[in-house]
């Protein structure tokens, strides 16, 4: 944990980008990373393409379900409640 | 409660299983799906629920409906499932991102972010597989905790036996290493 320096690794700008999802970071981090991804297009990189992978698991949620799968799953059941 | 007192008979018990089978599979089956990894276990956790339903059913009072009987014991499938999952693997603790960087801290060759093409790739059937295999890809504890966390499962964290600073951690890798899967079979490819 940087305990207050502004100036960060990008290893240390990962963590706090990754952290940034979970437990969240304090002002000083924030700064820290923001300074850190004016300069580093790399870590800016990272920054938005876990943003963007939120966003895409979020969208997850409205998967459908294959009916025809369902009805083939619902046979097998019957089948094993009938031999039980 | 649709529920007759004294069921004897066995074939009474199957007709009235059965019927279920036809009513409740769809809700359990979606739940299921959003919570274990890969269409293969949420069938066997549907089907190995149905069959305990059928051989517990004595235990079915019609003090609750079908339905939330028929869930109660999903959900504890469920978790029997991650219970087992979670002895049969040592949690992996060590640090894999540390390896896509130097001793100073800077990302090294390979491991450098790539830019990636975003725009409507959602929408593309070819990458959703990508997509959903990397998900599915995940080391069972880290697939459960994105699970946990996006498709609202309605565990906490804590009833699977994990701490908050645990299950946090757990997301972290699980979200590293799913942006890595996806940079080397998708990104990098097109």
């Amino acid at each position: 944990m940087a305990s207050g320096k502004l100036n960060i690794s990008c290893l240390e700008a990962v963590n706090f980008i990754d952290r940034k999802h979970t437990s969240g970071l304090n002002i000083r981090e924030k700064l820290a990373l923001r300074i850190h991804k004016g300069i580093c297009k790399y870590c800016l990189r990272y920054d938005r393409q876990q943003e963007w992978i939120n966003e895409a698991l979020n969208r997850l949620n409205d998967q459908n379900v294959d009916t025809s799968e369902l009805e083939d799953l619902k046979k097998k059941i019957k089948e094993a409640i009938l031999h039980n | 409660m649709e529920i007759v007192p004294e069921i004897n008979s066995e074939s009474e018990k199957r007709r009235i299983v059965t019927e279920w089978v036809d009513k409740y599979s769809n809700d359990l089956f979606v739940f299921a799906l959003k919570r274990v990894s890969g269409t293969e276990t949420a069938r066997d956790v549907v089907q190995t629920t149905f069959l305990s339903a059928f051989n517990s059913f004595e235990k079915f009072e019609g003090r609750s409906s079908p339905k939330s009987w028929l869930m109660s014991i999903l959900k504890n499938k469920i978790v029997d499932h991650y219970r087992k999952a979670y002895q049969q693997r040592e949690v992996e603790l060590t640090d894999t991102t540390a390896s896509d960087f130097n001793e100073q801290g800077h990302w090294t060759g390979p491991n450098m972010p790539t830019d990636w093409e975003t725009t409507n790739v959602l929408d593309n059937p070819e990458f959703r597989k990508v997509f959903y295999g990397c998900i599915d890809a995940l080391p069972d504890q880290w697939n459960r905790v994105i699970k946990i966390k996006y498709l609202e499962a309605e565990h906490e964290p804590e009833e699977l036996g994990l701490t908050r600073t645990n299950y946090w951690k757990m997301l972290e890798r699980a979200r590293r290493q799913l942006r890595k899967c996806l940079e080397i079979n998708w990104f990098k490819q097109n």
